[in-house]
C-alpha cells in the first residue's frame, strides 16, 4: 500500500521528511502521548482530508473505469480490481467540491468493513499521518448536511478527518432505486 | 488444544443445526398430514414416524449437550408416546400445542441467545399445556399405569444411553430396522456446505473467461494469417517477372552488374523461403490454437454443466415451508384449505429454486386470499367447505419443467381485471371490450393491477403477480394463467431446470459498451430511419405490420456524448420484450452475441435503475448489463400515453390533499411528516368529528383515519363520509393498532378502501397504498 500511496519523487522526499520529523517528535512526547489514530491523508480538489487506515483495503490507481447510466451523481462508475467489480463514489459531488480533471491516472481509496466495500476518488494521496485524538475538534458549524455527518472532526491544521465507520454504514451511500 | 476443541464444538453445532432442521421438517410435515383425512393405519404409521424423529432429535441434542432442548424433546416425546398408545385423542389443541413446540425448538436451536428468558417462559407454558393434555388421557387405562407410562419410557431410554454413551444420529435410529436401508443409501452421498459449492461454482464460471480468451486469440491469429495471404497474392503476381528477370540475367552473363543483381535475386529467393516458413509456423500455430480452443471450450462447457448439476436440489426443498404457511394463513382467515404437493423429486438448479420461492409464496397467498372463499361462501356455491390448493411440478422436456399452482376457488374475475386495467390506463375501454377473456386474464401480471377492492396486509396492492412475472422472466421462463370464473384458476409456470450460461448482445450506445440479455431480445434488425413515425408525440416503428414504441437507448439512458452520427440512413434496433411489453430500442451499433459472465455490482449499489449487473471482458474492461424490465418500465413512465396526460395533468398540478384524523399527537406528527415529505398536502384533525367538519368544507383527495378516537371513531367517520355525495368515491384508509379480523371486516363492510395495521406498516407500504388509491 505504501508503494501505491506515494506520488511523484518530489512528493516522496517531502513526505519522508515530514514523516522523519513526526517520528522524531513522537519519541519526545511518547510518554505523555494520548491515544492516536493512523490516517491516510489525501486531497479533494484543494482541500485536505484523511481517513483512518483501518478502513482502507488498498489504494488503487484508476487505469480504466466504466460510467453507469441513470445513477445518482455521486456514483462515479465501476472499476475492475483483479477481476472483481467495485463501485467508485465521488465525494466531490457529496461535499459540493468542484472536480474538473480527468479521472484516469488518479487514485481511488478502496475502503471496506464487513460486507460493505467500495472505492472513492481522490485528487492526490499525501501519505500516512499519526493524529492525536485530542487534536481533533468537532466539525465546523458552517458545514451542513451529509458533509458534516460524514466527518469525524477537523484537526488544528485544518485536516478534515472522514468518519470511515459512517461512510461505510450510512444508508444514503447505498443506492437502492427502482424504476 | 482448547481452540481446537472450541472449533470442533462449533462445527458440531453447525452439523446439529442441519440435522435438527431436517427432523423438525419431518415432524412438521407429519403433523400436517395427520390433521388431514387419513386411514387409521396410515395415521398410526405417521405418529410412529414423528415419534422416532423426535427421539432422534433428542438424542442429537444430548450429544452436543443442549440440555434444554433435550428435556423439551422428552416432554414432546411423552405426548407422542401417549398419542401412539391412543391414550390421548387428536384434537385441534394437540396440534396447535405441538406446532408451537416445534417453533420453540427451532428458536432454541437457531437463535438461542435471543430472549432466553422468553424461551424459558414459553417452555414452562408449553410444558404445562402438554401436562394438561396428558392428564386428559382416556380413562381406559388404570391411572397408575398411565402416569407410570412416560416414566418407564424415560427409563428405557436412559438404559440405551448408558449402553451407548456417544450417541450419534445413526445410532439413535439404529433400533428401527427399516431405517437401515436408509443409512445404507446415505453412504452413497456426502454432505457439502452450500457455501463451499457456491465458491467452487464461481471459480468454474470464471473459466468461461478462459474460453472467451482462447477464442479471441484464435481469431487474432487467423487475422495475421489473412494478412500474410496478401503477401502471397502480391508475390504470386510478381513471381513470373522475377523468374524472367532471373533467366535474363543468366543468359546475359557478361553484364557488369551481374554480381550485384545476383545478390538481390538471392535475397528474393531467401526472403521467399523465409516468409514461407513463417507462414507454415503460423499455420501450425493457428491449427494448435484452434484445437486448444475447441478443447478448452468443450472442457469448460462440460465442467460448467456438471457443476450446475451438483448444485441441483429436489423441488421438495422449496415446497417444505408451504404446508405450514397455508395452515397458518387459512386459520387466520377462517378458511378451510387442503394443500397438496406433487413432483417434489424433480431436481432443479438451486439458484432457480431460491428465486422461485417468493413468486410461489405470492401465488399461494393469492389463492388463499382471493381464490378460495370461506366455508360459508363456498357452501352458497355448492362447493365442499374445504378448498384445495395444489402445487405440482413436472419435467416436460430435457431441460424444462412446469409448475402448476391451481385452486378450486373463485377464479379471476375478468370483468374486474378489465375495469381495473382501464382505470389504470393500461387499456382503453374500446380495447377492453375487444380482448378475449384469456388475454384479459394475462393482464393480472402487469404491475399495479389488483382486482381486490380492499387492500389488506396480505395482498391487493397489485404488485404480487407483477413480481411473479418479472422473476419468471428473469429466469428465462414463462407464466400463464387459465381461469374459469367460479371454478378456480391455474397458474402455469414453465422454467428451465438449470440456468443457461447467460448470453447477451454486445451493443454500443453513444460510444459506450453495454450488454442486453439475449433472452429478452426478440429481434435485431436494421431499418430505414424514415420508417420512424411520430404519432401523438411518441415515436413508433412498424415491424411486421405491428406498431411498436420506439426510443433511442441513448435518450432513454440520458447518455450524452459522441453519438456515432453515421451517414447511414439505417438504424440498428433491438426489439425487446419484458414485463409483458414489447419496445423497439435504437442503438448505435450491434457488435454481436456472446456468452457473458455475470458479476454483481457490489454492496454499495444494491439496486440501480436500468442496469442489473456487469461483466468483465477478457481484456479487463467492465461492461454494464442492462435490465430489460427497467428499460421497458422507464419507457412507459417517461412517455406517458395521451389519455392519462390529458386527464391527470391538471389534477397533478396541485398537491393531493390528505385529511388525517388521529388522536395521538405523536402518531399525528409522525404521519403528517411522512406524508408531507412524500409531497402531499396534509390537513389534520384530532378526532372523527373534527375530521368530518373539515371534510364537509374542504376539498379532500384521501382520508386517512385512526379507528379509536374520542367523540367520533373511524368507523362512524367512514360511514358518515360515505353517506355524503362528495364522499362516495373518496379513498379511505383505516389505520389501527387493533389487529382483529372482525374490525377489518367491519371496516370493509362500511366501505373503507384499505385497512392497515399499525404494527405492520412501514413508511413505504403506507405511501404505496396511498399512491395506489389516489
Amino acid at each position: 500500500m505504501t508503494e501505491n500511496a506515494i506520488g511523484s519523487p518530489n512528493k516522496k522526499k517531502e513526505i519522508l521528511k515530514n514523516r522523519a520529523e513526526k517520528l522524531a517528535k513522537l519519541s519526545e512526547t511518547q510518554n505523555t502521548a494520548n491515544a492516536s489514530i493512523k490516517v491516510l491523508e489525501f486531497k479533494l480538489a484543494k482541500e485536505s482530508y484523511a481517513i483512518e487506515l483501518r478502513y482502507i483495503q488498498e489504494v488503487y490507481r484508476i487505469k480504466d473505469f466504466t460510467p453507469l447510466p441513470t445513477v445518482p451523481a455521486f456514483v462515479f462508475g465501476l472499476i475492475n480490481v483483479r477481476r472483481k467489480i467495485l463501485s467508485v463514489i465521488d465525494l466531490h459531488v457529496l461535499f459540493g467540491i468542484p472536480r474538473k480533471e480527468e479521472a484516469i491516472g488518479k487514485k481511488a481509496i478502496i475502503i471496506q468493513k464487513n460486507d460493505m466495500e467500495f472505492a472513492f476518488l481522490t485528487d492526490d494521496i499525501l501519505g500516512v499521518e499519526l493524529i492525536q485524538l485530542d487534536a481533533i475538534q468537532p466539525t465546523l458549524p458552517t458545514l451542513i448536511g451529509i458533509q458534516q455527518e460524514l466527518l469525524r472532526g477537523i484537526t488544528v491544521d485544518g485536516l478534515a478527518i472522514l468518519d470511515g465507520e459512517k461512510l461505510l454504514t450510512d444508508s444514503r451511500i447505498v443506492v437502492n432505486e427502482s424504476v | 488444544m482448547e481452540k481446537n476443541e472450541a472449533e470442533f464444538m462449533s462445527k458440531l453445532l453447525e452439523t446439529f443445526k442441519t440435522e435438527a432442521k431436517e427432523h423438525l421438517q419431518v415432524i412438521s410435515d407429519g403433523l400436517l398430514a395427520l390433521e388431514g383425512d387419513l386411514p387409521e393405519s396410515q395415521k398410526k404409521e405417521l405418529i410412529e414416524k414423528i415419534f422416532r424423529e423426535a427421539h432422534s432429535l433428542k438424542g442429537a441434542s444430548r450429544a452436543i449437550n443442549l440440555v434444554t432442548v433435550q428435556d423439551f424433546c422428552q416432554t414432546i416425546e411423552n405426548v407422542l408416546a401417549a398419542w401412539k398408545r391412543r391414550q390421548i385423542i387428536s384434537s385441534q389443541e394437540l396440534f396447535d400445542t405441538l406446532h408451537a413446540s416445534l417453533d420453540l425448538i427451532e428458536q432454541m436451536v437457531f437463535s438461542p441467545a435471543k430472549g432466553q428468558s422468553n424461551q424459558s417462559d414459553s417452555i414452562s407454558l408449553l410444558t404445562q399445556k402438554i401436562d394438561q393434555l396428558l392428564k386428559e388421557k382416556k380413562e381406559e387405562i388404570p391411572p397408575a399405569a398411565a402416569s407410570m407410562q412416560p416414566k418407564t419410557a424415560e427409563k428405557e431410554k436412559t438404559i440405551v444411553v448408558v449402553k451407548e454413551p456417544a450417541i450419534s444420529k445413526a445410532e439413535a435410529t439404529k433400533p428401527h430396522s427399516h431405517d437401515i436401508a436408509e443409512i445404507f443409501h446415505r453412504e452413497q452421498t456426502i454432505r457439502v456446505s452450500i457455501h463451499k459449492l457456491d465458491r467452487l461454482f464461481q471459480q468454474v464460471e470464471e473459466l468461461l473467461n478462459l474460453k472467451l480468451a482462447a477464442r479471441q486469440q484464435t481469431s487474432d491469429l487467423k487475422q495475421i494469417q489473412e494478412t500474410l495471404k496478401q503477401w502471397d497474392k502480391k508475390w504470386g503476381r510478381l513471381r513470373s517477372d522475377v523468374h524472367s528477370l532471373q533467366e535474363f540475367m543468366e543468359t546475359s552473363e557478361r553484364s557488369d552488374s551481374s554480381e550485384f543483381s545476383k545478390k538481390i535475386l538471392d535475397f528474393f529467393e531467401w526472403q521467399q523461403n523465409f516468409i514461407k516458413s513463417l507462414q507454415e509456423n503460423l499455420n501450425r500455430l493457428v491449427k494448435i490454437t484452434s484445437q486448444d480452443y475447441r478443447l478448452v471450450g468443450g472442457v469448460v462447457d462440460t465442467l460448467l454443466e456438471d457443476t450446475k448439476k451438483v448444485l441441483m436440489q429436489p423441488f421438495s426443498t422449496l415446497l417444505e415451508s408451504f404446508p405450514r404457511m397455508v395452515r397458518d394463513l387459512s386459520q387466520e382467515l377462517n378458511k378451510k384449505i387442503n394443500f397438496e404437493c406433487q413432483g417434489g423429486d424433480i431436481e432443479v438448479d438451486r439458484r432457480i429454486l431460491e428465486e422461485m420461492k417468493d413468486p410461489l409464496i405470492h401465488l399461494i397467498r393469492n389463492s388463499i386470499d382471493h381464490g378460495i372463499g370461506t366455508p360459508e361462501e363456498r357452501a352458497k356455491k355448492n362447493k365442499p367447505p374445504q378448498g384445495t390448493i395444489k402445487v405440482s411440478a413436472s419435467q416436460i422436456s430435457g431441460n424444462s419443467m412446469e409448475i402448476l399452482v391451481s385452486d378450486d376457488g373463485e377464479g379471476v374475475n375478468i370483468q374486474k381485471v378489465k375495469d381495473s386495467a382501464v382505470k389504470n390506463g393500461l387499456l382503453t375501454q374500446k380495447d377492453a371490450d375487444l380482448i378475449s377473456g384469456q388475454e384479459a386474464a394475462m393482464l393480472i401480471f402487469q404491475s399495479g393491477l389488483s382486482t381486490s377492492a380492499v387492500i389488506t396486509e396480505l395482498s391487493g396492492r397489485g404488485l404480487g403477480l407483477g413480481i411473479v412475472s418479472e422473476k419468471v422472466d428473469k429466469l428465462g421462463g414463462q407464466v400463464f394463467v387459465e381461469t374459469k370464473q367460479g371454478l378456480g384458476a391455474i397458474f402455469r409456470i414453465v422454467l428451465p431446470l438449470t440456468l443457461a450460461t447467460f448470453r447477451g448482445i454486445h451493443i454500443k450506445i453513444s460510444g459506450r459498451d453495454f450488454i442486453m440479455p439475449t433472452h429478452n431480445v426478440q429481434r435485431v434488425i436494421r431499418i430505414d430511419k424514415r420508417k420512424i413515425n411520430t404519432v401523438e408525440n411518441r415515436e413508433t416503428i412498424s415491424i411486421d405490420g405491428r406498431a411498436l414504441a420506439y426510443i433511442s437507448l441513448s435518450d432513454l439512458l440520458e447518455i450524452e456524448g459522441a453519438v456515432e452520427e453515421s451517414r447511414d440512413k439505417f438504424l440498428s434496433i433491438l426489439v425487446v420484450k419484458a414485463a409483458e411489453k414489447t419496445v423497439a430500442f435504437g442503438v448505435d451499433k450491434v457488435l454481436g452475441e456472446q456468452d457473458v459472465l455475470v458479476k454483481g455490482l457490489g454492496r454499495q449499489l444494491l439496486r440501480i435503475k436500468n442496469t442489473v449487473a456487469a461483466t468483465i471482458t477478457e481484456w479487463g474492461t467492465v461492461i454494464p448489463i442492462l435490465n430489460p424490465q427497467d428499460l421497458v418500465k422507464s419507457v412507459i413512465k417517461g412517455v406517458p400515453n395521451k389519455i392519462s396526460t390529458a386527464l391527470s395533468a391538471p389534477v397533478e398540478a396541485r398537491k393531493a390533499v390528505i385529511l388525517l384524523a388521529e388522536d395521538s399527537i405523536t402518531s399525528r406528527m409522525l404521519l403528517k411528516n411522512i406524508l408531507e415529505s412524500a409531497g402531499f398536502e396534509v390537513k389534520t384533525a384530532v378526532d372523527g368529528a373534527e375530521a368530518f367538519s373539515i371534510f364537509k368544507t374542504d376539498a379532500i383527495d384521501l382520508l386517512l383515519t385512526d379507528i379509536e378516537m374520542p367523540r367520533m371513531d373511524g368507523f362512524v367517520l367512514t360511514e358518515k363520509v360515505r353517506a355524503l355525495e362528495k364522499g362516495r368515491d373518496l379513498p379511505i384508509v383505516l389505520c389501527t393498532s387493533r389487529e382483529s379480523k372482525e374490525d377489518r371486516e367491519h371496516g370493509i363492510e362500511i366501505g373503507a378502501n384499505a385497512y392497515l395495521e399499525k404494527s405492520n406498516f412501514t413508511q413505504n407500504n403506507l405511501l404505496d397504498v396511498i399512491k395506489k388509491l389516489l
